[in-house]
């Protein structure tokens, strides 16, 4: 019944063939080595290679290696990393050098200060 | 240490020099620790890097380790010669070095605040100069990541409180950039460690976050912020050092750190999923932990310098409870990589290790205030 479907072309039927069949390969040798007792038997751990986990792991671990500065790169250091420090420091600065300002020049009664232990 | 590193003994992998190095590491520590002139400290602040670079060279894992410690060097080094001209000039200026007299602000040029602040916060370290954090702890054996994030770490802070004292009259002007730096660079980081996928590396960048808060508070040079930095110095030591073994039990039997790997442990060692949960509650400030107290008091500390402290240290909270959430969630819970290989579940010796690293972590609280205000 399944090889007489008569809505999809024989090319598509060839294709999902093929990658059906190298699935069943690939599953049955991920059994086979999964389920190696001799492997298991030692209690070494560890895991079943897979070159794509492999792969992914190594691109992470060698990101700065291929990092190029480029105009665009560069605009995200500075706009996230030195204008924000720069801005935040000089509102820091601002805002304390206020508040010493108000406290020394006696605006502000040493009792309505809002913290007054150090 | 050598509870972690218990393979080496078993592999003999030059297992007596691996001793030494830890021995002697731990004598230079107790010596810097221990010093009460400025040489002498830096002496020791100095020769920390020996070892530690034997150890990281010697019995680290991957080629990547060469790299490391060559950051771990020239970083280290580019930033405490410049110290030793700092204490230079405080003998120049007082014609003492000793600790204990050197109460008043004796240097009068800005040039030997930056000389003496920035070996330490290099080594703290501060956000643009923590490169070499995370290739040190990973490239590093369990054994010198331990040491690096319990112990290395806080001897910059150490050395800031110490120097702190008499850079006072530099310090009102000039330590709202570093508190800038931190504050930003500790969210920043926060958002790093969202997207890591190597556990240790994780470790190491939430290591990084959570000194940030730490030189804050130094910086704000309030005494309330001298004693939250003490204790959250020591809080971290034990809680980042404690998931740096836990990482490094997992890797142990799994060859792996990446978290693609790593995930679903509760189904494979439920023992040892109430470690990482209370490890990484402890490391998100939950209480009854040592951070929380250290948290609280430096965040008091940093609100009543500047009220805009709060916006800032918002955003720290919430994505340190969200990486460390998202951390735990996604080692612990869920099903687990199907190519793991037989393993052992435990051993005593694991178990001792990372009880030895809780214990203090969430019991000292109950003595905040013996623990907090030593200073």
């Amino acid at each position: 019944m399944a090889d007489k479907q008569l809505d999809v072309k024989p090319a598509e039927k060839r294709a999902v063939e093929a990658y059906s069949k190298r699935r069943v390969a690939l599953r049955e040798e991920y059994i086979k080595q999964i389920t190696n007792p001799h492997r298991h038997g030692t209690g070494e751990g560890g895991i079943l290679f897979d070159s794509g986990i492999q792969r992914f792991m190594s691109m992470r671990a060698t990101e700065y290696d291929h990092f190029k500065a480029t105009p665009k790169t560069s605009l995200y250091g500075l706009g996230f990393v030195v204008i924000p420090i720069i801005a935040y420091g000089y509102m820091l600065k601002s805002s304390r050098d206020a508040q010493e300002h108000k406290y020394r020049t006696g605006q502000v009664a040493y009792k309505d200060r809002r913290f007054k232990f150090v | 240490m050598l509870l972690a590193r218990e393979s080496v003994f078993r592999s003999s992998y030059f297992s007596e020099f691996f001793l030494f190095m830890v021995l002697f590491l731990m004598i230079i520590l107790f010596c810097s620790f221990g010093s009460v002139d400025l040489f002498s400290f830096y002496l020791f602040f100095e020769g920390r890097l020996v070892p530690t670079l034997f150890l990281i060279l010697g019995w680290g894992y991957q080629p990547e380790r060469l790299q490391a410690g060559i950051y771990l060097i020239l970083y280290t080094l580019f930033a405490s010669l410049p110290l030793l001209v700092g204490v230079i000039g405080v003998y120049n200026s007082s014609g003492l070095l000793c600790f204990f007299f050197l109460s008043d602000p004796c240097l009068s040029r800005v040039f030997f605040y930056f000389c003496m602040v920035f070996a330490f916060l290099v080594r703290i370290p501060l956000f643009l100069v923590h490169l070499w954090l995370p290739k040190a702890h990973v490239e590093a054996p369990i054994s010198g990541s331990m040491i690096l994030a319990g112990v290395l770490l806080k001897l910059g802070g150490y050395g800031l409180i110490r120097v702190m004292v008499f850079l006072v009259n530099f310090s009102f002007n000039l330590n709202f950039f570093w508190i800038s730096i931190s504050l930003l660079g500790g969210f920043l980081v926060r958002l790093v460690c969202l997207r890591q996928t190597d556990l240790k590396s994780l470790v190491a960048y939430s290591s990084v976050a959570h000194i940030g808060i730490v030189v804050c508070g130094i910086m704000t040079v309030n005494y309330w912020g001298f004693c939250g930095s003490y204790v959250l110095m020591i809080a971290h030591g034990l809680c980042s050092s404690g998931l740096f073994c836990l990482v490094n039990i997992v890797y142990e039997r799994t060859g792996s750190r990446s978290l693609l790997v790593n995930r679903g442990l509760m189904c494979l060692i439920p023992r040892m999923s109430i470690w990482w949960f209370l490890l990484r509650s402890c490391n998100m400030a939950a209480p009854p932990s040592l951070n929380l107290l250290g948290e609280v008091v430096l965040f008091r500390s940093l609100v009543s310098w500047s009220w805009l402290t709060i916006l800032m240290l918002g955003g720290l909270s919430f994505f340190g409870a969200a990486y460390t959430l998202y951390i735990y969630s996604y080692s612990q819970h869920g099903s687990f990589y199907s190519g793991i290989y037989s393993c052992s579940i435990f051993y005593v010796r694991e178990f001792l290790l990372v009880f030895l690293h809780w214990f203090p972590l969430n019991l000292l609280i109950l003595f905040r205030d013996v623990v907090s205000f030593w200073l």
